[in-house]
């Protein structure tokens, strides 16, 4: 999903959105999980080109993995974020989910929300490690910050 | 050619490196000192080091890297405790020459320190006072990690040579090619009489391979060759596929071996295969006896025991580094770490193998065989495809790296620095034609999954269970070896230019001091009169340990100078 410019927000107000969207899933599982989201791999592109930090709380209800995060700091202005699989813990896989980007004016920073119900195969790849929050860029279209669901 | 400017640049590095020019100059890379005596002098009341003695070695004294055979990096001096090591406070400083690649393990014997700098520069100094005896400029560069001293001499490696000094007057004594061409980023042990050494720079395609070798300490004299990459024909030579000899290459030793004198072997680790990828190197085959532990008679080299600890090795992830000798459980041990940061515990007189544990998330292995301890590569890492990205953690920067764990006896445990971070490579397409090379693919590195943006680890393990004691993590890596000590305390410094103690029971940090520059090096402990000192280094400099965090943790990003050796006592 492309993502949506909210030009007059600070960032003190996307975290609060990010909040409130996420209202729903915490109140279903207290049980959240942080993720930290980073630069990816940086493979064919100068390192500032991956700059900017996140972070992602996310909890799992039975099949449905909701999440809210933030991220701030990047070199050019976020584009979509999606869920990927990859064949183990930090391997780079296929999206397999959309996201939704909520964007400062100048685009590099944000909110990233969602809820997705996860197939048993995506449930087993989350407890494996295997799922993560990819971010894009207009800089950097194939990977620009992630974040892996670990427990 | 000498050059003024050679003479402004050591003027600046400080009072101890003005140097007047004594000979003709050598200069490479711009900042080689001109060769010759610098400072005359002598050390008083030299008494030589005897074989004996060297086994087991005065409390007060710090003879070679990582101080004695075994590579404990133990000092048994107890005056700094962890009830006193805050009061720690600085005796003196002394500038290093700059710039280059610093990682210095300076040494004690009898109250002298000997301190080999970038630039081909070696000294003699007053252990309490800081003075310097004497100065002897090399004119090429000194192997940058590790001199020790026998008899009367100092033993370093210096180009593609292993050379000798008086530890009295800093004279040179003898100097013997190595191999011509090749050299060495690490020095000498000198085992019963018998200076043992490894090589660098064996990527390039030939028929000459890299081999550990041994000199006559007295003379000089070459004894015996191990070479390090088997032939056709050969034992393992059937290891390489369908490589001929001339792309057999690899296989290098750049970490300064252990010993076991009552066992007569010395124990060194292999380099990787050259080039690093399976595609690019054309052969998925083991490739004995590279990223090995290699077992070696001190007295004909020959080859008593291996293990490999990486077959087809594909990542840039050898196991080259220190091998720790420890006594534990009644078993002799051999603990071994590489850059996937699997720490490995082996019999050190048989090789069986005695267990293992991964220290920092690892996604390169799949498993290990429960009897032999021989790992399983993910199929994607070992069957690469030319321009597939390959993703894998750790990095070449380890893991671990070149900063030595240390042995710490009243816990009997490890303590080690490591580092989390991933990297992605590419494989270059396979030329056996060409002139090989010692990479052959392109990377980036990217955060551990997990680690929370903590480049940095040290963590202690228990040598019987190898289970993990403690652990601190941070963004800065790690850029010294652990010294630990008698009095409870483990010293490390790293990248954000922090010189740490630490309680090796606990991991509490007990006292810090922040450097002017990333604190690197071999932390070393000796005593002159009864006082108990502590000497570190700073400096900069070196391959994937500085190119992973440039990358991964780029505000962490110490001054470009700095250089020095650093001196601490509790009050007098």
């Amino acid at each position: 999903m492309r993502s949506r410019q909210l030009a007059t927000w600070s960032l003190t107000a996307l975290l609060a959105a990010g909040a409130t969207a996420f209202g729903t899933a915490a109140a279903q599982d207290a049980a959240l999980v942080r993720s930290r989201l980073a630069s990816a791999p940086p493979y064919g592109v100068p390192r500032a080109t991956v700059a900017g930090s996140g972070d992602v709380w996310w909890s799992l209800d039975g099949p449905t993995l909701a999440l809210t995060g933030t991220f701030k700091g990047l070199a050019s202005a976020a584009t979509v974020a999606r869920i990927h699989m990859g064949m183990m813990t930090a391997v780079m896989g296929d999206a397999v989910f959309d996201l939704n980007v909520e964007t400062a004016e100048d685009g590099r920073s944000g909110i990233i929300t969602g809820s997705v119900r996860l197939d048993p195969e995506q449930v087993r790849a989350l407890e494996d490690g295997r799922l993560y929050v990819q971010l894009d860029s207009e800089g950097t279209e194939n990977g620009h910050l992630q974040g892996w669901f670990l427990r | 050619m000498w050059s003024r400017k050679n003479s402004v640049l050591i003027l600046l590095a400080g009072a101890s490196l003005a140097v007047t020019p004594v000979s003709g100059a050598v200069q490479r890379g711009g900042f080689l000192a001109p060769e010759g005596m610098a400072v005359r002098g002598a050390v008083p009341d030299f008494e030589p080091l005897d074989a004996e003695t060297l086994r087991d070695p005065d409390p007060g004294d710090w003879p070679m890297i990582r101080r004695d055979f075994h590579a404990t990096s133990f000092s048994p001096l107890d005056e700094i405790t962890t009830a006193n090591v805050a009061d720690l406070e600085l005796v003196y400083r002394i500038p290093m020459n700059e710039p280059g690649t610093n990682q210095p393990a300076p040494i004690a014997y009898n109250g002298v320190v000997y301190l080999a700098h970038t630039g081909g520069i070696i000294q003699a100094i007053d252990g309490a006072t800081g003075d310097v005896i004497w100065q002897n400029n090399l004119g090429r560069n000194i192997a940058r990690r590790g001199i020790a001293i026998y008899d009367d001499k100092i033993y370093l490696a210096a180009g593609d040579t292993v050379r000798t000094l008086s530890a009295v007057t800093g004279e040179p004594v003898w100097e013997t090619v190595i191999f011509e061409g090749r050299g060495n980023s690490s020095g000498p042990i000198v085992a019963d009489g018998r200076v043992v050494i490894g090589m660098g720079g064996c990527s390039r395609y030939g028929q000459e391979k890299c081999f550990l070798s041994a000199y006559d300490a007295q003379t000089g004299e070459q004894l015996w060759r191990r070479p390090t990459i088997a032939r056709i024909g050969e034992p393992g030579g059937d290891t390489w596929g369908n490589l001929s000899n001339r792309t057999r290459m690899g296989g290098e030793m750049w970490i300064t071996p252990s010993y076991d004198p009552e066992l007569g072997l010395t124990y060194v680790g292999t380099a990787q295969a050259k080039p690093w990828m399976t595609l690019t190197r054309g052969t998925t085959a083991d490739g004995l006896y590279s990223n090995s532990t290699l077992a070696v008679d001190v007295e004909t080299g020959e080859l008593e025991w291996y293990f490999q600890h990486a077959p087809a090795e594909a990542l840039d992830l050898d196991v080259v580094f220190e091998r720790v000798l420890v006594d534990s459980g009644g078993r002799n041990l051999v603990l071994s770490i590489g850059k996937d940061g699997i720490l490995w515990k082996h019999d050190r007189l048989t090789g069986e193998y005695l267990g293992h544990a991964e220290t920092v998330f690892q996604n390169v292995w799949v498993s290990f065989d429960p009897v032999t301890g021989r790992p399983t590569y993910r199929d994607d890492i070992l069957f690469e495809s030319e321009g597939t990205p390959v993703y894998a953690c750790p990095t070449s920067a380890g893991g671990h790296n070149w900063p030595a764990m240390s042995y710490h006896p009243p816990t009997n445990s490890i303590i080690s620095p490591l580092v989390q971070a991933c990297q992605v490579m590419v494989p270059n397409p396979p030329d056996l034609d060409g002139n090989g090379s010692a990479g052959g693919a392109r990377r980036s590195f990217y955060e551990s999954p997990g680690s929370d943006g903590n480049l940095g680890k040290l963590a202690a393990y228990d040598v019987d269970t190898l289970e993990e004691l403690w652990a601190i993590e941070q963004p800065a890596s790690f850029l010294t070896g652990v010294l630990s000590t008698a009095g409870g305390v483990a010293f490390v410094g790293d990248r954000a230019q922090m010189f740490r103690a630490i309680d090796a029971a606990t991991g509490e940090i007990l006292w810090e001091e922040r450097l002017a520059t990333a604190v690197q090096g071999f932390p070393a402990s000796f005593a002159v009169d009864g006082r108990q000192y502590v000497a570190v280094t700073t400096g900069r400099g070196g391959g994937s340990p500085w190119l992973v965090p440039n990358t991964v943790t780029p505000q962490v990003d110490p001054p470009t100078t700095g250089f020095a050796l650093h001196v601490y006592a509790l009050p007098d």
